[in-house]
């Protein structure tokens, strides 16, 4: 690239090259394909690793939080950022008249730019150096970065805009402008602060800067590109520079107060969320207009123009419309509350980002390459890039929008999580399948920008321009009455005037945004935070700290949301909505965006520590269907080795909903009486199970009837995919989990459980045990779970025991169990409470002679039932297993 | 109270534009004046890069 820069023929002495460096302009464009291959590899890693979840298991670099961090990241600076100045290049000395300020500093922005910003960005993100704020997950340190090279660029690219001379500015021109200082003013914005304010505040900036990040940067730079190669294409003026003008006020001033849409029903104060959404409703309406200006420019083109960056362009409005509308509606509060967090979303990004914006920039390569006299020109493969783009992202598109919709339904209809994970797997093969006419076009891209002959491009525009310049009207040039009512000499003193009222207006309507979305909230949830956080609260540990750093740095954020949201499925699956006090220690807040795995706001104590390592050891062998990656660079090769990184993750796992959870009922009854008129707190406060989990474990004894049996079938179907993993296909406790457990899972061969005690056992989970309550489960399939566990069952029978042995097993019973197992046998002894596990209850439960005579032999590891063959004799313990066996009672 | 200040300020915006530009006709011409400007200048510059590559 950087021998192109300085040896482009002839290029210091052609015509182009006098006004336009064609070297930037060249060697941003392979910066931005260079960048895009990186990304796109990286994306379709992370896609693969949706169903085939081992790959790049083995190492901490390639898992699939920080490949997601440097595939986002990539596309937005990498690929955007390059494709975007290497149009500016192009663009601004023509619509400026003069070149750009600086060829030198082209060269150390492009410098800047790719060996500062992008490539040691996705070295350090994957490293593990990173910051979990969505569209900003290069690390602080490059951030400062990314801000000079926005000072550079506006160095490089506004002076033009100011030079004496130029009387008035085309509507490109505003948005390069607009884009640019916004951008300057947003990317701190969005980068810094969440890093210092807590919680909820902290995704308040961070919305922002979500839809500042497309809105500011991406979309204006865009509609830019947009709004020069139409005209510049078809040779005739745009259809209303009024209306262009209109869209870009309207959009300035509405895409930074859209941001709280990503947080729609959260605990950030309802008035934000309604502005938000009013907004996003009113962007919509300004779309339809921008979008109409574009397409009526266009009229007599073609919906398929012959210019092929034209017919990016065009694609590019097509996209943006759906884009724009689809937006509009989800974040309307009904379809929210179902889309949100599915792949709708991702199907919206990826519309916009590889859509709209990705169409847009090749457009606008492709009209700039044309106009490099010494750059290969293939035809030929750009008109393959499009129609492969365009097929690819409509499959993806189409795909991952009813993998949402299949989502939503499931998760409203409130069944079991990885349902919705297994649902999804056959879109998200699609998906991956898209990225081949995706890569194909991005590759057949590459050829047509670096074959074909020399100048090609060239041949094209004059093709072009004669067969339109018969269309062309030219209407006359303004009057200059406006100018003299206005009390000005001149237009250009207009334009002086319109920079003044720009910069004041743009100003005001990015302080607003951050004022009334980010501040305002910010207070509100202060006031909240001192009003309802219990006397004590427990500042997270050191190792939870910790734990908590690997958490974001692993992209934990990006599959499990950490807030609860006001809406009843939420409320039903994972317990009561967050309340502001809950985050006051993260900064940045983990909120997330996106649910592949359930949220974690309230995941302390709801599984065991040994299930916990190895489900981050191996997923997979306590939840065949879970998608998640291994992370076993957190041990030493085995799940029961775990690394101090693994403790320290697991503790802050385990910190997860404590706060709440230990407040009650003090914090929640002293902030209840303060909020009596605040419906959505009150929904807080008023949620079932009241600051638990709705999953977790609890004490035995009170299960709900769960009536009918589902088939044998669906039964069959849910041990198979829920509990194979620990208790083995057979039920003899052997699954590829089950040695990693303690206590072991139950050998459901060597058992007999009554029905009851099996309903409690999946409704209520077993206290001190991996063994995890199921009441997620429809009831209909608890019931038929209950009857596949029963038929594990072969305990044989006993015969001829006689009174004697009867006698000698009630003495020694007597003697040695009853504290922990109860006189009447029930488990309820009064030694119970102190256990971690509970004792068995024989009544519900007979074990096996064998059975029983082997954890009286060896005792029970991970749980109080010690080894009695040093205390009682064979004889006993026979006698006491014939004791014990007479409780049953099913 | 948020809500209605931005829908509000949103048409008042709009209002003020499509007021001006119904009841001013040099308004109407000023503000389409940068598209014609504009594409004489970008057709310049490819008129001139076109007559560059014919002549060598």
């Amino acid at each position: 690239m950087s021998s192109k820069l300085s040896s482009a023929p002839n290029s210091a002495d052609s015509f182009a090259d006098k006004l336009v460096d064609t070297g930037l302009v060249y060697a941003h464009s392979m910066a931005a394909l260079g960048t895009l291959f990186l990304a796109v590899i990286f994306g379709i890693i992370v896609s693969l690793q949706f169903f085939m979840p081992e790959i790049g298991a083995e190492s901490s670099v390639f898992t699939w939080g920080r490949l997601r961090y440097a595939h986002t990241q990539g596309i937005m600076l990498g690929w955007l950022g390059n494709a975007f100045l290497a149009f500016l290049y192009h663009a601004v000395p023509i619509l400026t008249g003069k070149p750009v300020s600086s060829r030198v500093l082209g060269r150390w922005l492009f410098g800047l730019w790719n060996f500062i910003v992008v490539l040691p960005g996705f070295v350090l993100v994957l490293a593990g150096y990173s910051q979990p704020i969505e569209w900003a997950e290069f690390p602080l340190s490059i951030d400062v970065f990314v801000i000079v090279g926005f000072i550079l660029a506006a160095i490089q690219f506004l002076p033009g805009f100011f030079r004496p001379g130029l009387d008035d500015l085309y509507v490109s021109s505003w948005y390069i402008i607009g884009g640019l200082v916004f951008t300057l003013l947003a990317y701190p914005m969005g980068n810094i602060i969440p890093e210092i304010v807590p919680g909820a505040e902290s995704a308040a900036f961070g919305g922002l800067w979500i839809h500042d990040a497309v809105g500011l940067f991406v979309t204006p730079l865009a509609l830019a590109i947009l709004y020069f190669v139409i005209p510049a294409a078809t040779g005739r003026p745009i259809f209303s520079h009024f209306l262009s003008m209109f869209g870009f006020w309207g959009l300035f001033f509405l895409y930074p107060l859209n941001g709280t849409h990503h947080y729609v029903f959260s605990v950030i104060p309802m008035a934000a969320q309604l502005g938000a959404i009013a907004a996003s409703a009113l962007l919509g309406v300004i779309v339809v207009i921008v979008v109409t200006n574009l397409l009526l420019s266009l009229r007599g083109s073609g919906w398929i123009p012959k210019d092929v960056g034209l017919r990016f362009v065009v694609m590019s409005i097509v996209f943006y419309l759906i884009v724009s509308i689809q937006g509009s509606f989800q974040a309307q509060m009904s379809l929210n509350q179902a889309v949100h967090f599915t792949d709708w979303v991702v199907a919206h990004s990826h519309l916009a980002m590889l859509g709209f914006a990705t169409f847009a920039g090749i457009g606008g390569i492709i009209h700039a390459w044309q106009r490099i006299p010494w750059a290969r020109y293939n035809v030929k493969a750009l008109n393959w890039s499009f129609w492969l783009l365009v097929l690819g992202i409509g499959i993806m598109f189409t795909d991952l929008t009813l993998a949402g919709i299949v989502q939503a339904n499931l998760w409203l209809s409130g069944a079991p999580w990885l349902d919705s994970v297994q649902a999804s797997k056959p879109y998200w093969v699609i998906r991956t399948l898209s990225a081949i006419p995706i890569t194909g076009g991005f590759i057949a891209l590459f050829v047509g920008l670096v074959t074909g002959p020399r100048g090609t491009g060239a041949k094209a525009i004059k093709l072009d321009s004669k067969q339109q310049s018969s269309l062309e009207v030219r209407p006359r040039l303004a009057s200059t009455s406006f100018a003299k009512e206005l009390g000005v000499a001149s237009s250009e003193h207009i334009l002086r005037m319109s920079y003044l009222a720009a910069s004041v207006a743009g100003l005001t309507f990015f302080a607003v945004s951050v004022f009334l979305l980010g501040y305002l909230p910010g207070r509100v949830l202060d006031q909240q935070i001192s009003l309802m956080t219990p006397a004590y609260v427990l500042r997270p540990s050191v190792s939870e700290q910790r734990g908590r750093a690997i958490y974001a740095r692993e992209g934990c954020a990006y599959c499990h949301t950490q807030q609860i949201r006001y809406t009843e499925a939420d409320i039903k699956r994972f317990g009561a909505p967050t309340l502001a006090w809950e985050g006051q220690f993260d900064f940045p807040h983990l909120w997330g965006t996106r649910r592949i795995g359930p949220d974690l706001a309230r995941a302390g104590s709801t599984r065991s520590t040994d299930w916990h390592l190895l489900h981050l050891y191996s997923p997979r062998a306590v939840s065949p269907l879970s998608i998640m990656p291994s992370y076993q660079s957190l041990f030493d090769d085995a799940p029961d080795k775990p690394k101090q990184e693994a403790y320290d993750l697991l503790a802050f796992i385990e910190s997860l909903g404590r706060a709440r959870e230990i407040a009650w009922p003090d914090g929640d009854v002293a902030a209840r009486e303060l909020y009596l008129q605040d419906r959505w707190a009150l929904m807080s406060f008023d949620a079932p199970l009241l600051n638990a989990h709705p999953n977790k474990t609890q004490p035995k004894g009170e299960f709900p009837e769960f009536g009918e049996a589902a088939t044998p079938e669906v039964g069959q179907q849910l041990w198979t995919e829920n509990c194979v993993s620990c208790h083995g296909e057979s039920g003899q406790g052997d699954g590829p989990a089950a040695e990693w457990l303690q206590p072991r899972p139950a050998n459901l061969v060597e058992h007999e459980y009554s029905s009851d005690s099996v309903a409690d056992v999946l409704w209520n989970g077993v206290e001190g045990t991996s063994m995890s309550a199921w009441r997620d489960m429809a009831p209909q399939n608890l019931a038929a779970l209950i009857k596949v566990v029963q038929g594990f069952s072969n305990v044989g029978s006993v015969i001829d025991v006689n009174a004697n042995e009867l006698s000698l097993g009630e003495e020694v019973y007597t003697d040695n169990c009853i504290q922990c197992h109860g006189l009447s046998g029930d488990g309820n002894g009064f030694a119970t409470s102190e256990l971690p596990v509970a004792p068995t209850d024989f009544i519900n439960q007979r074990s096996s002679v064998a059975q029983s005579i082997s954890v009286l032999q060896n005792g029970i590891d991970g749980s109080s039932m010690a080894p009695w063959n040093d205390r009682l004799s064979v004889d006993e313990m026979m006698a006491v297993t014939f004791y014990i066996r007479e409780f049953y009672n099913d | 109270m948020l809500t209605n200040a931005i829908v509000f300020g949103s048409l008042i915006i709009a209002l003020v534009y499509f007021i001006a530009w119904f009841v001013r006709r040099d308004f109407r011409e000023q503000i389409e004046r940068p598209k014609h400007r504009f594409q004489d200048q970008v057709e310049e510059y490819d008129s001139q890069l076109i007559q560059q590559e014919n002549k060598s």
